[in-house]
């Protein structure tokens, strides 16, 4: 055989069998990649990491596929757990831009950060441009909150909007039948009007919700159930009557928020930031992709209209 | 000369490769080689390569498209550009010899998912992929040279001015945008 039919076949036969591993590795991969801290240090511990809490904060999002998880809250909940098992890392800074989200996403993260207390880390929450409702609640587990003058905060409570689109279905001609197995079973649909019967029981889980926040406040703050209920009204504070009201520790920026995260755990000199970010598509489809305008098309109107529980600012 | 010959050329003997795809343009041979270079470059992004950060491996199908429709339109384009730019420093040669050798260039990105398995299993793989990496590059560059050389029957020190030309023209570009920003702020 000629030389250079070896050689191209031996090379050939490299690169099939290379692209079939590959393909092989792609299909085989693991389906959760944790997050990886950015830096590596051996041997010393003054590691503050970094979660970063943007936008509206859900478990997934409705579009559901393969883009769900990069942009919900089971990203940031495995960072957390990733950065509670790292001893490096002796504090923890919880960089929030957010107004909140549903309810059981932001009881997820609430608990991902009490998981981390527990491992013996500190935890400071900085507050951006928005740190309200949900993302308040969140911070309620932390051991400091440090907003900025102007951050806007608060807004405690819970919403539940329902869209109704009854009206516009009539204009357009549109019907829809609803065949259900139980009286309640359509509650919160945007196809009709709301009775006063369902309108008492979205109130009660309402409540139950409303609850569950309050009592958030009352934990992480120390406030009495009176003091909580005055603040709890949905209104919204500034950063700076926050800190009058007691809702926050001090005023600062991020960097302060890492200087008080340092204090708090003991580290000496300079701390090693130690980021977990979010996975690369997560940050951009999440600014690209979450919108609150206009939706024209039907199916995004039912979408919108379909009840949900947020602990979230409007 | 048969394809065997033609694949030994394009690994050993470059010069000879492209003088053969630049008399006869072995279509099919050349869009092999980059749809292949394409697939390969898009299977190498899917790896998680040990650099400590996830791969893109969380849009699988939209990746590999756009990483195979990537690489070949990036060849017409390339093609194009440097044609025009051979053309104003006295190449002569045709478009369609260009395009046919600057596809053979595309060959080292075959070589992107062995160097990227090579990084999931030997020890500093990070280190072994980035050095591959650059060899890839090199060779990549070295192939598009002979490439600008053979078709326009330049010198290959002309041809390294043909390549760089755009690239100097963008950067100029983009310091005097720069400057302009600049000076407006």
């Amino acid at each position: 055989m000629r030389r250079e039919t070896v050689i191209v076949t031996l090379v050939t036969f490299l690169l099939v069998l290379s692209t079939i591993c590959g393909v092989w590795l792609v299909l085989n991969r693991p389906q959760r990649q944790l997050p990886i801290p950015s830096r590596i240090t051996l041997g010393r511990s003054n590691g503050i990491g970094v979660v970063y809490l943007y936008g509206p904060l859900s478990v997934s999002s409705d579009s559901g596929g393969f883009m769900a998880r990069l942009r919900g809250t089971d990203a940031i909940v495995e960072q957390l757990k990733v950065l509670a098992k790292d001893d490096r890392v002796q504090a923890v800074v919880l960089r929030i831009n957010s107004g909140g989200g549903s309810v059981a996403a932001i009881q997820e993260v609430y608990e991902a950060v009490r998981n981390l207390k527990a491992h013996g880390k500190k935890v400071v929450a900085s507050f951006g441009d928005v740190a309200a409702s949900g993302a308040y609640y969140v911070a309620c587990a932390c051991d400091r909150i440090i907003a900025n003058p102007g951050t806007i905060t608060g807004s405690i409570g819970v919403i539940f909007s329902v869209g109704n689109v009854e009206g516009l279905f009539r204009k357009i001609g549109v019907k829809v039948e609803v065949i259900k197995s139980g009286k309640y079973k359509d509650i919160g649909s945007g196809y009709r009007e709301m009775t006063e019967e369902e309108r008492g029981l979205l109130n009660a889980m309402l409540d139950s919700a409303y609850g569950q926040f309050v009592e958030a406040v009352k934990t992480g703050r120390g406030f009495s159930g009176e003091k909580v209920e005055g603040l709890a009204q949905g209104q919204l504070f500034t950063g700076a009557q926050a800190l009058e009201a007691g809702l926050v520790d001090k005023v600062g920026s991020y960097e302060d928020a890492v200087k008080e995260a340092a204090e708090l755990a003991g580290i000496k000199g300079e701390p090693e930031i130690i980021e977990a970010p979010l996975p690369f598509f997560r940050r951009l489809l999440g600014s690209i992709t979450e919108s609150h305008g206009l939706r024209f098309s039907p199916q995004e109107l039912v979408e919108e209209s379909s009840p949900r529980l947020e602990y979230k600012m409007w | 000369m048969d394809w065997v010959d033609f694949m030994y050329n394009i690994l050993v003997h470059p010069c000879d490769a492209m003088w053969e795809v630049c008399r006869r343009r072995h279509w099919v041979v050349v869009i092999a080689i980059v749809v292949c270079s394409g697939i390969s470059a898009a299977i190498a992004t899917l790896l998680p390569v040990k650099f400590g950060f996830p791969s893109a491996g969380n849009m699988l199908g939209v990746s590999t498209a756009m990483v195979i429709l990537g690489v070949v339109l990036s060849w017409f384009m390339n093609a194009g550009i440097l044609h025009f730019f051979a053309g104003l420093w006295g190449g002569d040669g045709k478009a369609s010899a260009f395009l046919a050798a600057s596809g053979i260039s595309t060959f080292p990105l075959l070589f992107l998912v062995p160097l990227a398995i090579v990084s999931q299993v030997a020890p500093l793989g990070a280190l072994w992929f980035l050095l591959g990496l650059l060899a890839v590059a090199v060779w990549y560059v070295y192939l598009l040279i002979d490439a600008i050389s053979t078709a326009y029957h330049m010198l290959p020190g002309r041809a390294v001015a043909v390549l760089l030309t755009p690239m100097l023209i963008i950067l100029v570009a983009m310091l005097i945008t720069a400057g302009v920003i600049g000076s407006v702020l």
